[in-house]
């Protein structure tokens, strides 16, 4: 008789049981097992990703080549010069140029960044059109811990990417400031007022500056730098410029300001970890006042 | 049993693709098509509902797991998804590649209101409207369009499987 229930009611029963483990998960909503369940399957997944994005790379390297042919094609024909030389050239050399020319813009990077940095790439962006994390290809083997602070170099300028917020031994993920849910210590440049920068996702091209006093006489185009205050970001590391004002929330006391980051996302590929543990008391004492 | 095994490798294959950095060349504003989605109401639409609610499950845990979102969120969106969608399917004509795009279009755009609730339930507050006009509506519309091409090779690997059944 119970078979028959069973069998009579196996899809029913299938969905209450698939329904009630999603909620027991958002129910929990304890970072602790959620951070473990994701490290776990995130270590079975990078190495997919990173096949996924190295053939996409190769891919996208092999179209680059052709492209490249086209043009030296046209300029073989043009004059006789350019065809000797271009003769004696190789691929293979020019592709060592390349890479040279990049480890050593790496190199330099890293020179300029009072922390030890590890250098890593981007691999995989998040599945969903709301949030905008994304995976690197560095993980606990590289020192990098959830929370260290991620920066880049775009030209020459340095800028704060995000923050480590997962962790596996061989990928990271990284929560870009952004991105919803990302909170940081900021302050004005020159005028030395701090607030919280927020990241509103992807609904908005800017983040939120928060918490500046309302008399501060600030001006478009000022400069927005880590405070230092949060527990995980050093002091002085460039976020953003002012581009405007939201309507004041908070009362009569503060301000909220529209801030653009410095550092373009849509062409963001690669990453420096700041490898500098972060301050958990600070970090404690946020969390505790429901800032994180 | 292998069949469901060869579609399970099917959505990691997806799911894998969907957090690619070659998907993101497809983006267009900030938006780029949910395969994933497009997959599970594939399923949903031309399997059985066991299958249909397993492999909503399984897509949106896995989800959940890549994104930042909580766990659970995408599991309990899809599942449901699933399960409403195959109750449904015989009422749905899905040979005619306007009622496909219909349906996507529309499906598409109550999944991710449901998924916004339970972010603003579970997880932090939610500007609905931003999120309708900027995410939901042109994420629907990208993905009725992608559904014309990705659902005809859907198709082609569900069917070549059962040729292989046959073969057996």
């Amino acid at each position: 008789m119970w078979l028959t229930f069973l069998y009579q009611y196996k899809q029913y029963l299938l969905l209450g049981f698939y329904v009630l483990i999603s909620i027991a998960f958002m129910i929990a909503k304890s970072d602790k097992v959620n951070i473990n369940i994701k490290s776990a399957a995130i270590t079975i997944i990078s190495p997919l990703q990173k096949v996924v994005n190295d053939i996409s790379n190769a891919s996208e390297n092999f179209w680059n080549s052709i492209e490249e042919l086209k043009k030296v094609k046209k300029e073989l024909i043009r004059t006789r010069e350019e065809l000797e030389r271009l003769k004696e050239a190789s691929i293979e050399i020019e592709e060592l140029k390349k890479e040279n020319e990049r480890l050593r813009y790496i190199l330099e990077n890293q020179k300029k960044i009072n922390f030890k940095t590890v250098y890593a790439e981007i691999i995989a962006r998040d599945p969903s059109n709301y949030y905008s994390s994304f995976m690197i290809n560095k993980g606990k083997n590289y020192g990098i811990e959830i929370n260290m602070p991620v920066i880049t170099y775009q030209g020459n300028q340095k800028g704060v990417v995000g923050k480590i917020i997962e962790v596996a031994p061989n990928s990271s993920k990284v929560l870009p400031i952004t991105g919803v849910g990302s909170f940081i210590g900021a302050m004005l440049m020159d005028l030395r007022y701090a607030g919280i920068i927020k990241g509103v996702g992807k609904t908005a091209d800017y983040l939120v500056l928060e918490y500046i006093n309302k008399e501060a006489p600030i001006n478009f185009g000022d400069l927005v730098v880590t405070s230092g205050q949060g527990g995980i970001f050093p002091k002085g590391l460039k976020i953003g410029r002012i581009i405007g004002f939201k309507k004041v929330k908070y009362g009569m006391f503060y301000k909220e300001i529209k801030v653009k980051p410095i550092i373009d996302f849509s062409q963001l590929e690669d990453v420096y970890v700041i490898l500098k543990s972060p301050d958990e008391k600070i970090i404690d004492f946020f969390r505790e006042n429901s800032v994180y | 049993m292998k069949r469901q095994l060869l579609l399970i490798i099917t959505l990691i294959i997806i799911v894998v693709f969907q957090s690619s950095n070659i998907i993101e060349g497809l983006k267009v504003g900030n938006i780029k098509p949910n395969i994933i989605l497009l997959y599970v109401i594939y399923i949903s639409l031309n399997t059985n509902i066991i299958v249909a609610q397993t492999i909503g499950f399984f897509a949106g845990i896995i989800e959940d797991i890549l994104s930042q979102s909580l766990i659970g969120i995408n599991a309990l969106s899809k599942t449901l998804l699933a399960f409403f969608l195959n109750h449904f399917k015989t009422r749905i004509y899905t040979e005619k590649a306007l009622s496909v795009i219909i349906v996507v279009f529309f499906t598409s755009i109550l999944i991710r209101l449901f998924y916004f609730l339970l972010i603003f339930i579970f997880v932090n507050k939610v500007n609905f409207y931003h999120s309708i006009l900027k995410i939901v509506i042109p994420e629907a519309v990208y993905n009725a369009a992608v559904s014309v091409i990705i659902f005809p090779l859907f198709r082609s690997i569900v069917e070549r499987k059962r040729i292989w059944q046959r073969r057996l």
